[in-house]
């Protein structure tokens, strides 16, 4: 059995994101998508700081959430355990994104092409179909059922980036494993090495990407509410003071008619006993 | 994540569904009233008359189609949308779509019986249509809630509480439009009785939300996400990042604390203009309940 996974060396990536280039030429993706991304982070203050960059990519989860999701069948786990995506079954929902913890996924809806040509380069004619759909990286599958490594790996310069097969005991994908004492990503065909580096820097490997864009997370906005809903409930609060000041005057008119008709009642009969 | 179209996808969703469920439910009420007319108690849903609930069923499937458009607009290829129905797989997004198709069909159907009056149609198949609508209505509300618990790695929507908050505010907006409906078509004595039991069925079901509410947060504080890290340690847990004005003000004081007063308020001085402050902070709160979970990712 083959089941393809990666080894990614955080202490050996220099953040120089060749990966992604490659990625992008032979992959012909479209302006402003990325199959594959390196994190860049900082932490620590001055003079005790530290860098480092975190290369994400398709984790090819074991159980894949994406999968499980998708309500046509477009993405699908092949035997080798990486995921893929049929594009002519894809309808564009996103619900696969939202179910990518790495964020991995993306749906791009814009028609252009690099340089703001009107017509794709010959390289980029493979993406045409790839509009309004899911996309992500594909883990070279094609490649690798050749024998030959991923565009990302193939031309890493410090070969960060390590492919082979986690189901052989004998690949030297298991070797190096041990050797550097990498760790499993969740339950996802990745390996990180993370070295002297606090092992939780992975945690941005996670959708901390898409967490940090949500501005309901942004510690400027969080408890200050927005405009529509302050505007609702300023408009709710005014409607219930209404109601009850309508609701006091009618109460309140309704009594005086009450009191009225009870003294015209009462006027007749007493009126014979005055006479 | 999702965008703010799939909150309303969400919010009306589970409107129609909460809407098409109520209906069966005082149709089941009012049948019972007439098999037994010593239930005295019920004789108010008697004022609910055919065109009634013609109008009311004809809004429902309006609304459920409306939600079913926005989901459509949102997708990248709206132009393969039928793939849903024609492609099923397992997934929640595709039994979801069924279970709403289902309901609006239910709906027309059940509307297009009280609309033209189908005298034809035998009750045994009428009875039939009313209980798969009320169980398909169920579904939706239920499915609506299910949408964001399927995504197990967001502790704000994998919450097993989340579809049963979802359920209850489904049928609390349901009843609000429903009350709305008796409001403008049944004549103002006859809808007297009505309105009160609607008001009071909603604040029954409003109690039920905010112990929904409440049974989420224990579960939530029992989960204990409390993430901290080099990295993310001023990030706040699920709960605190449910803590803002947004959620605090559209949903827990516009969509359960002010209405549930105000309906009580109605209940005890009779006065209309409680209920009609009450109806559309229901239907506020309940599309901010949406809003705040779609947008607090945690």
């Amino acid at each position: 059995m083959v089941r393809y996974g990666m080894v990614v060396d955080t202490t050996l990536c220099t953040g120089c994101k060749t990966c992604i280039v490659a990625c992008q030429l032979n992959g012909a993706l479209r302006p402003g998508v990325s199959w594959t991304r390196v994190e860049e982070l900082e932490w620590g203050g001055w003079p005790n700081t530290q860098r480092a960059y975190l290369p994400r990519l398709c984790m090819s989860c074991l159980e894949p959430l994406c999968v499980k999701v998708c309500p046509t069948g477009a993405s699908f786990q092949r035997e080798n355990g990486t995921v893929g995506i049929a594009y002519e079954h894809c309808i564009g929902c996103g619900v696969c994104i939202a179910a990518c913890r790495y964020g991995a996924r993306s749906i791009n809806n814009s028609d252009s092409w690099f340089y703001g040509s009107a017509e794709p380069a010959p390289y980029e004619e493979g993406s045409r179909e790839r509009r309004g759909v899911a996309e992500k990286c594909t883990f070279c599958h094609e490649r690798l059922a050749e024998g030959l490594a991923p565009f990302c790996v193939e031309n890493c310069i410090t070969r960060a980036r390590v492919c082979g097969n986690l189901d052989d005991e004998n690949d030297p994908l298991h070797a190096l494993i041990k050797q550097t004492g990498a760790h499993q990503l969740d339950e996802t065909s990745l390996y990180y090495v993370t070295g002297n580096y606090p092992p939780d820097i992975l945690e941005h490997v996670r959708v901390a990407g898409d967490l940090a864009e949500n501005p309901l997370m942004q510690d400027e906005e969080k408890g200050e509410g927005n405009a529509a809903v302050l505007a609702g409930t300023g408009v709710g609060l005014g409607a219930c003071a209404l109601s009850v000041a309508l609701a006091a005057k009618r109460s309140r008119s309704n009594r005086e008619r009450g009191h009225e008709r009870e003294y015209k009642r009462k006027q007749p009969s007493e009126d014979p006993e005055n006479t | 994540m999702f965008d703010n179209i799939i909150a309303w996808y969400l919010f009306l969703g589970g409107a129609g569904g909460g809407m098409v469920f109520v209906l069966v439910f005082l149709d089941a009420l009012s049948i019972r009233y007439r098999q037994k007319t010593e239930h005295s108690s019920l004789s108010w849903t008697q004022a609910i008359t055919r065109p009634t609930y013609a109008k009311a069923y004809v809004l429902a499937a309006a609304i459920l189609v409306l939600s079913a458009l926005l989901l459509l607009v949102d997708l990248g290829r709206p132009e393969r949308f039928y793939y849903v129905l024609t492609h099923p797989t397992f997934s929640v997004l595709s039994i979801g779509s069924y279970t709403l198709a289902g309901t609006i069909l239910a709906a027309l159907f059940l509307g297009s019986v009280a609309l033209f009056d189908l005298k034809r149609i035998s009750q045994p198949i009428l009875l039939l249509a009313e209980a798969a609508g009320a169980l398909l209505a169920l579904a939706t509300m239920v499915y609506t809630g299910i949408f964001l618990f399927e995504i197990d790695f967001i502790s704000t929507w994998h919450n097993p509480l989340l579809p049963v908050l979802f359920t209850c505010s489904a049928l609390s907006v349901g009843i609000a439009l429903v009350a709305v409906l008796v409001l403008v078509s049944v004549g103002e004595r006859a809808q007297k009785a009505v309105i009160l039991a609607l008001s009071r069925l909603d604040s029954v079901v409003i109690l039920a939300e905010a112990g929904a509410l409440i049974a989420y947060i224990c579960a939530a504080a029992q989960a204990g996400d409390q993430t901290s890290s080099l990295y993310m340690e001023a990030w706040p847990g699920s709960l605190a990042a449910l803590c803002n004005a947004d959620f605090l003000l559209g949903f827990v004081a516009c969509g359960l604390a002010l209405p549930l007063i105000l309906e009580l308020a109605f209940a005890r001085a009779k006065q209309r203009a409680f209920l009609l402050a009450a109806l559309p902070l229901v239907l506020i709160g309940g599309f901010y309940l949406r809003f705040c979970m779609v947008n607090t990712v945690w």
